[in-house]
């Protein structure tokens, strides 16, 4: 499908910098990063320490202050909007800390929904064997408040793995849950990703979990360092 | 799918408070703005601009005058289809019951155009080769010797059709019911109970003498171009007692009370309009801000912009539909509940309801919505998947230039929708600036009362802090009740005193009956009549003449443009003479003189007009001239239902000229008999029962006021939905504050007072502060417009404030939820709600 490059996501001295009222507070000056398709890659660092904004810049959700991002070959920022908006709903899934599910539509509903927003005439099984998968083939008409958190959260999985994303983002997607929870959820992620071959890029502050990713990466005062310990 | 998410979007939406405030101002809008175009609209229709089929003709002549023979002539030569009728107030009886109507002498063909409606129907449209058979003339008029009447003639009178009536020396039989007809005239003589006759039989009856008040009226109809030469024609030949009226073309020269009234609902719309817009455009962007989040996730599953609008559009239009059609069906309704209440008022037939002003309230109420809406909602295309990453509630970065559009928008809709910039302009600023201004006093009165209470109440540190962070919303909230309860209070209480003083002032023994047109050779008799019954009066000489100049000089250099609009410059005036100041009548200045050629005039005539002792005013009555010196000023109680003049000359001047007489007098309650006895002595003096005239107007006070105050109760309504929606801009923050203050130790009684005490505290300002402002706007009025003594309202500062606090806490109580304190930890635990 990319044979331009076998690259998922090319990150090149990558800086960001925020000014504020309170000054300029400077994340990262000079980070590269490269990721091939179909692996799955773990960011660990501490709360504040830019994980969430480095995702952003790779998703091409954020313009870096310098630097350049390909995904598949492809720089976002230089597209226009429209472009950049269509190549990600087309490329590029998401999963959140907090599951953002709609809570007026059904389990089976909000997994079909990115389908239906593209127009897909087979959303209806695609959405119920990825609420399988997920485990979920018997809640297919509950609604999220009938759910629990941990069930909630493989909706959203189920729902971001539905539209077969060449590239996934996960921030801190066990983040609201405990910790068995957390790791039923992370299988599952892998699962499926093995399946469909994604890119997984997970963030996350649990090292237990990075773990079983194929490459791990500490952000650290604004450095990335390959590895899990320092 | 797309559209069942956008359904399901709906209907969740929908049962949210600030879904429901939206559908509530759209649907409170749409009826009082249908309500009150309609009713403006048909109002205007009907008595201002005239339609051929309301005039009963396509060109009117009116004159206060029989015709000269020069008109006659004129006429004749305009080759238009013409016809003649005379019209004049004048008693009927039947039995010992009287009544003053306005009847009218009609020749065929009759109307020329519109047609008259009559139970049972007349057989006009049957072949006339059949009517000329039978010796009766065709039933389109009243067959002679017999009368159509309206309905209310026949009540009052309680008689039926068939029945006979007496009008002057003549007996009629009521041969039909009157149901509709135009023509009806002009002025007060249209509100009258209608009888329409025969001219051929009108000498009999004797009612017509000289001085009596008749309107000759000539209807013209033809070919419009024809019609318009006549028109051209005769327009520079007009006498200062004629009048020339074409259909449409005519625009109201004058104010009148029904325009006041068109006027009053033009105001009511603004602020109705202002009102819902306001509400429109805030709950909107409570919705919106709620919307960020759905927003963002859905464009981070793929939802492009375009389908954004689209789902933005259809709910938007969902909306309009859910909320506009029942509306303008209720304001429907409510148009002709108030149609029919004033029905008796209003000429018949009512012009039909035009579609295009049916459709212009809902069609408004969507445009606004679709402006307001799309300016809070489209920026949300703006927010980024990134706020769901940072979990952030930043607001989608609006654009300023949008901030600034919307209110224009609306505004330019308002004013296209008012018919006036300026109006608009000056209302709303005005409006604007008292709501301002009654918000900053009630914001200032919550905080004198909370720090009142800083010693009293444990809460007072919180209440404090609630109150510093609320401040603009109080203001908000503040400034819009306040306006509307003192709008609502002065109505209520203008109507109460009006009432109340207009009875209360009368002394005891104030005249009831009036009595004019008393020729000059009854004058003895009825004099002598009147004695016998032991009743006192006093008969005046009545002549009617018109002011020709001022110290030689004529009225166009003699008086500024100002002073020439005034009624005693422009038409003809009761001219009388005496031997002196009637008793009921006081001197202000000068002296009452019987020189030869002095005279007297009214205070208020002497002020508007400038007019001192020693000036010389010149008069004309048909074509005698004759002057008068002003020696005397007297002041005069017009509402004392005594025969009163503007200008009484001393003996000598025009008691040669042909004069009626009029008299007023009491008659007690034992004997009432008595003015019906009179006019069966004298039957051809009109007689006029002057609390039958007060039960009418009151009638009219009454009618006018009950639907001005179901507009105003509409407008509440949409002032309170307003309330509710401001309460809803910071839910949010007041729940999370709720919340904070739980886990802290507060208990849900604590929180709940705490509540409580505000809504106590903003109804308690709102209500002291619309006393004041209506107070004070209730004595200027009643010192400028109604000439009332203004008054202290007790009653108003007892309950106006008491209500205000009910309807403010009942409000707020009901849009308030009560958390409890494990909601409260994931309320804040989550801290994304
Ligand atoms: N838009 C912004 N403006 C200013 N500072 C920001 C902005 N976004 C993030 N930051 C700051 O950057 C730092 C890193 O944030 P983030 O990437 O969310 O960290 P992490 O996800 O690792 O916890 C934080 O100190 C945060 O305050
Ligand atoms: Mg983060």
């Amino acid at each position: 499908m990319f044979d331009q490059t076998s690259f998922a996501i090319e990150a090149h001295h990558l800086a960001k910098t925020f000014s504020t009222q309170a000054g300029i507070i400077r994340l990262f000056n000079d980070l590269s990063l490269t990721i091939r398709q179909g692996e799955s890659v773990a960011i660990i660092g501490q709360s504040g320490a830019g994980k969430s904004t480095l995702l952003s810049l790779l998703a091409g959700l954020d313009t870096p202050s310098s630097g350049s991002v390909k995904l598949s070959g492809i720089d976002l920022n230089q597209l226009n909007d429209t472009a950049r908006a269509a190549w990600r709903a087309a490329h590029l899934s998401f999963i959140f800390q907090s599951f953002h599910l709609l809570p007026e539509l059904t389990a089976l509903e909000n997994v079909r929904l990115p389908l239906d927003i593209r127009g897909d005439k087979q959303a209806e099984q695609l959405a119920a064997r990825l609420l399988e998968q997920v485990g979920l083939a018997s809640r297919q008409t509950h609604y999220p408040a009938q759910l629990s958190g941990g069930e909630q959260q493989r909706v959203a999985i189920a729902r971001a793995f539905v539209t077969q994303p060449a590239i996934l983002f996960a921030d801190e997607p066990t983040g609201n849950l405990d910790a068995d929870t957390g790791e039923n959820i992370i299988t599952q992620l892998f699962e499926l990703n093995a399946q469909q071959t994604t890119t997984l890029v997970l963030i996350t502050h649990d090292s237990a979990l990075a773990a079983r990713c194929d490459r791990q990466f500490r952000l650290e005062q604004g450095i990335l360092n390959e590895g899990l310990l320092s | 799918m797309m559209t069942k998410l956008a359904l399901r979007q709906l209907k969740t939406q929908w049962r949210r408070p600030d879904g429901r405030a939206l559908l509530m101002s759209i649907f409170l809008m749409t009826c009082l703005i249908t309500l009150l175009n309609l009713t403006g609209e048909r109002l205007q229709k009907s008595l201002v601009t005239r339609s051929a089929e309301m005039m009963g003709a396509d060109l009117v002549l009116n004159s206060g005058r029989p015709l000269s023979p020069e008109w006659t002539a004129r006429i004749k030569q305009s080759g238009l289809t013409t016809t003649q009728v005379t019209q004049f107030s004048s008693m009927v009886e039947a039995g010992d019951e009287l009544l003053l109507t306005s009847i009218r002498a009609v020749d065929e063909p009759y109307p020329l155009q519109g047609k008259i409606v009559t139970s049972p129907a007349q057989n006009r449209e049957t072949s006339p080769s059949q009517n000329k058979k039978t010796t009766e003339p065709s039933a389109a008029l009243p067959s002679a010797g017999t009368v159509w009447a309206e309905a209310t003639v026949l009540e009052r009178l309680k008689i039926k059709r068939g029945d006979s009536l007496q009008i002057g020396y003549s007996t009629f039989t009521i041969e039909r019911i009157l149901i509709s007809s135009p023509d009806r005239g002009t002025g007060f003589r249209s509100f009258n109970p209608q009888i329409i006759m025969r001219s051929q039989d009108l000498a009999a009856t004797r009612v017509l003498a000289p001085g009596s008040r008749v309107q000759y009226r000539v209807l013209f109809s033809g070919p419009t171009k024809q019609v318009t030469e006549t028109e051209q024609a005769f327009r520079p030949l007009l006498k200062s007692w004629q009048r020339l009226y074409a259909a449409k073309s005519d625009q109201p020269t004058s104010r009148n009370a029904m325009d006041n009234a068109a006027q009053y609902l033009k105001l009511s719309a603004l602020f109705a309009l202002l009102l819902g817009s306001f509400s429109i455009y805030l709950s909107l962007r409570r919705f919106s801000a709620d919307q960020h989040r759905r927003t963002a996730l859905l464009m981070s599953l793929g939802l492009s912009r375009k389908q954004l609008f689209q789902l933005f559009s259809a709910q938007l239009l969902a909306g309009w539909l859910l909320a506009a059609i029942p509306g303008t069906l209720l304001g429907l309704g409510l148009h002709h509940v108030v149609m029919w209440k004033l029905g008796t008022l209003l000429p018949q037939p009512l012009p039909p309801v035009g579609t295009l002003s049916l459709l212009s309230s809902p069609l408004l109420a969507g445009a606004i919505l679709m402006i307001a809406g799309l300016a809070t909602l489209l920026p949300l295309g703006n927010t980024s998947v990134l706020s769901l990453i940072r979990n952030d509630t930043n607001q989608a970065k609006s654009d300023k230039r949008l901030y600034w559009l919307t209110p224009l928008l609306v505004f330019l809709l308002i004013a296209l929708f008012v018919d006036s910039i300026t109006l608009a302009l000056l209302l709303s600023i005005s409006l604007l600036l008292c709501g301002w201004v009654a918000g900053l006093c009630v914001q200032f009165l919550i905080h004198t009362l909370n720090q009142s209470l800083k010693t009293k109440i444990r809460l007072f540190p919180l209440l404090t802090l609630r109150i510093r962070q609320q401040r603009q919303w109080h203001r908000l909230q503040g400034g819009v009740l306040t306006l509307l309860l003192t709008l609502m209070t002065v109505l209520f209480f203008a109507r109460q005193d009006m009432l109340a003083q207009w009875q209360g002032q009368l002394p005891a023994d104030t005249p009831n009956q009036f009595v004019i047109n008393i020729q000059p050779w009854e004058k003895q008799s009825v004099t002598q009549w009147l004695a016998d019954k032991g009743i006192p009066s006093t008969l005046y000489p009545m002549i009617r003449g018109r002011i020709e100049s001022l110290n030689g000089q004529a009225i166009a250099t003699a008086f500024t443009p100002e002073q020439r609009q005034h009624n005693a410059l422009n038409r003809e005036l009761n001219l009388t003479w005496g031997d002196q100041i009637p008793t009921h009548n006081t001197l202000i200045e000068g002296q009452w003189s019987n020189e030869d050629r002095a005279i007297s005039i009214e205070k208020s005539m002497a002020e508007e007009l400038s007019l001192t002792l020693g000036d010389e005013l010149g008069f004309r009555v048909g074509s005698d001239l004759f002057s008068g010196k002003i020696t005397s000023i007297r002041g005069v109680e017009w509402a004392s239902f005594r025969p009163n003049f503007y200008v009484i000359f001393s003996p000598g001047v025009i008691d040669q000229l042909p004069a009626t007489y009029i008299t007023s007098f009491k008659i007690n309650t034992q004997q009432k008999g008595a003015s019906a006895e009179l006019l069966q002595a004298f039957p051809t003096l009109t007689l006029i029962d002057i609390e039958q005239v007060l039960l009418q107007a009151q009638d009219l006070i009454n009618k006018l006021s009950d639907s001005a105050s179901l507009i105003l109760l509409l407008t509440l309504l949409s002032g309170l939905v307003l309330v509710i929606t401001t309460l809803q801009q910071d839910l949010a923050q007041r729940r999370f504050e709720v919340a904070l203050l739980r886990t802290l130790g507060a208990s849900a009684n604590q929180t709940r007072s705490l509540d409580l005490l505000e809504y106590l505290l903003m109804g308690l300002s709102c209500g002291v502060m619309a006393c004041v402002m209506s107070e004070s706007l209730l004595f200027i009025i009643y010192k400028s417009l109604l000439k009332l003594d203004p008054q202290f309202h007790l009653l108003l500062w007892i309950t106006l404030p008491l209500l205000a606090t009910l309807l403010f806490t009942l409000t707020g109580l009901l849009t308030r939820k009560a958390l409890t304190l494990p909601a409260s930890y994931r309320l804040l635990k989550s801290s994304n709600s």
